[in-house]
């Protein structure tokens, strides 16, 4: 009878236990904050289509051979025009445009919200200088391209990510990132996790209990094979605590 | 004989004299080339169409389940996201359709701009619109964009906005003047298109309280 009350009074002990950790876990994964800024890929310059001179066997080298064919004169191709008094300003071609123009207006209504100042990037969108196919970009030496600060005393996380590919033929992973605290930069960048492709997952970045602000520089290469357009995703930092 | 050859040559200055006399057409005909220009002015015909399927409105920007769109009491004449938080982002669906037909060969080409910055009619405070109002491509009965979907920033205009841009009344509308046009939205290759578009906001950390508003001024120009 006595073991049997031991157990029991052990397991109800072990059971408080579960139940007072319980809230610690459960305060550690809830999300605070979740803030995206926005990454644009400008990509022009394709080079057109080009074909090396090839001499033709069958033409002899350094000559172009051409054709040309007349077309027999009609007489539905007799136009005849006549103007009189005509009077030429001189100066600039003006050339005038038809335009329609249609406003739209936007609204909204703010207040105030306590979370803003917990996690925030000093710009929500950062747009790369124009990427050749195949050209690699970085965010100028010495410069972030943004930064991330968390501002909480009490113990965070920080989780990062982009939210999809640039495009079919534009991977996400082609954009990388070097974050560091303070003033030196990681060795190397790390591609982001890609939400839309690795599992809706975010990937850990940091955690600490502490204000810190981390910089954030971008490297992307475009594949050879995009075509000239506007790229843009989403990355994704995600505050725990 | 000399005074008869100075008659024959007398004759024939005389008879090339009545020549040019009574043929006055033929000695005055020129020919010669002029190449001449013109621009044929095309028929624009433009509609924009704010919140132009049921279910328009604005979420919050979440991953997961989407909550219902709601909107702000200026819908459905303005694009109206409601009661917003700082700090906050927001997709507005179904915002703006824009439907285009002109007898340009050559197509057009849409240009849309902020007129100005977006202001705060509470307190005038300001600021830029490329950081707060996006645009991205819809679907004209469907949409799967959330507020996380990438959007491109509107810019503010390097036109002259009418006076009319620096009030949140929708009459009289906003104008803006160009004396060149900017990096258009979208280029058109033919002659008819209809566009859909939702729009994001990001709202300013730092934006203090109040009632925002900005004009988006979409232009069209034939190609």
């Amino acid at each position: 009878m006595t073991r049997v009350r031991l157990l029991l009074i052990a397991s109800g002990l072990a059971i408080l236990a579960l139940v007072l950790i319980q809230p610690v876990n459960a305060t550690i994964q809830t999300q605070q904050a979740q803030i995206g800024i926005t990454i644009v890929v400008p990509v022009a310059g394709t080079p057109l289509a080009y074909v090396p001179h090839q001499p033709n066997s069958a033409i002899a080298s350094g000559k172009i051979a051409a054709a040309l064919s007349l077309q027999p004169f009609t007489s539905a191709m007799n136009r005849a025009f006549e103007a009189q008094s005509l009077h030429f300003e001189n100066g600039p071609l003006t050339i005038a445009q038809a335009q329609v123009q249609n406003p739209l207006l936007v609204q909204a209504e703010v207040t105030p919200n306590p979370k803003a100042t917990i996690l925030y990037s000093n710009y929500p969108t950062y747009t790369f200088n124009p990427v050749a196919p195949g050209a690699t970009a970085t965010t100028p030496p010495g410069t972030c391209a943004f930064t991330v600060t968390v501002d909480m005393t009490t113990a965070w996380s920080l989780e990062e990510g982009i939210t999809s590919d640039f495009s079919s033929t534009f991977p996400g992973k082609d954009l990388g990132n070097n974050t560091y605290a303070g003033s030196t930069p990681q060795p190397t960048a790390t591609p982001y996790v890609v939400y839309a492709d690795d599992g809706s997952a975010w990937s850990g970045l940091a955690s600490g209990s502490t204000k810190t602000t981390y910089c954030v520089v971008l490297t992307v290469t475009v594949p050879s094979g995009v075509t000239d357009g506007t790229y843009d995703t989403n990355a994704i930092y995600t505050l725990f605590n | 004989m000399r005074r008869y050859l100075l008659g024959v040559l007398g004759t024939i200055f005389a008879a090339m004299a009545l020549s040019a006399v009574f043929s006055p057409a033929v000695a005055a005909t020129a020919t010669g080339t002029v190449n001449v220009q013109w621009h044929i002015l095309p028929v624009i015909n433009f509609t924009l169409t704010p919140n132009y399927y049921s279910g328009y409105g604005a979420v919050l920007a979440t991953f997961g389940t989407q909550a219902s769109p709601t909107h702000g009491p200026g819908a459905p004449a303005t694009v109206d996201f409601g009661k917003t938080l700082a700090g906050d982002t927001y997709l507005y669906k179904y915002a703006a359709e824009i439907n285009v037909t002109t007898n340009d060969a050559n197509g057009f080409y849409v240009y849309g701009e902020a007129a100005t910055e977006l202001t705060n009619a509470t307190d005038d405070s300001v600021y830029p619109i490329s950081n707060a109002l996006y645009y991205l491509p819809s679907g004209a009965t469907s949409d799967s964009n959330t507020g996380f979907t990438p959007g491109l920033p509107f810019s503010q205009t390097a036109g002259a906005p009418g006076a009319a841009c620096n009030s949140d009344s929708t009459t009289p509308p906003c104008t803006i003047t160009y004396t060149a046009y900017p990096m258009p939205i979208v280029t058109s290759p033919t002659s008819s298109n209809t566009y859909y578009y939702d729009y994001q906001f990001k709202v300013p950390p730092t934006a203090t309280t109040g009632d925002y508003y900005v004009w988006i001024v979409y232009t069209v120009v034939g190609a």
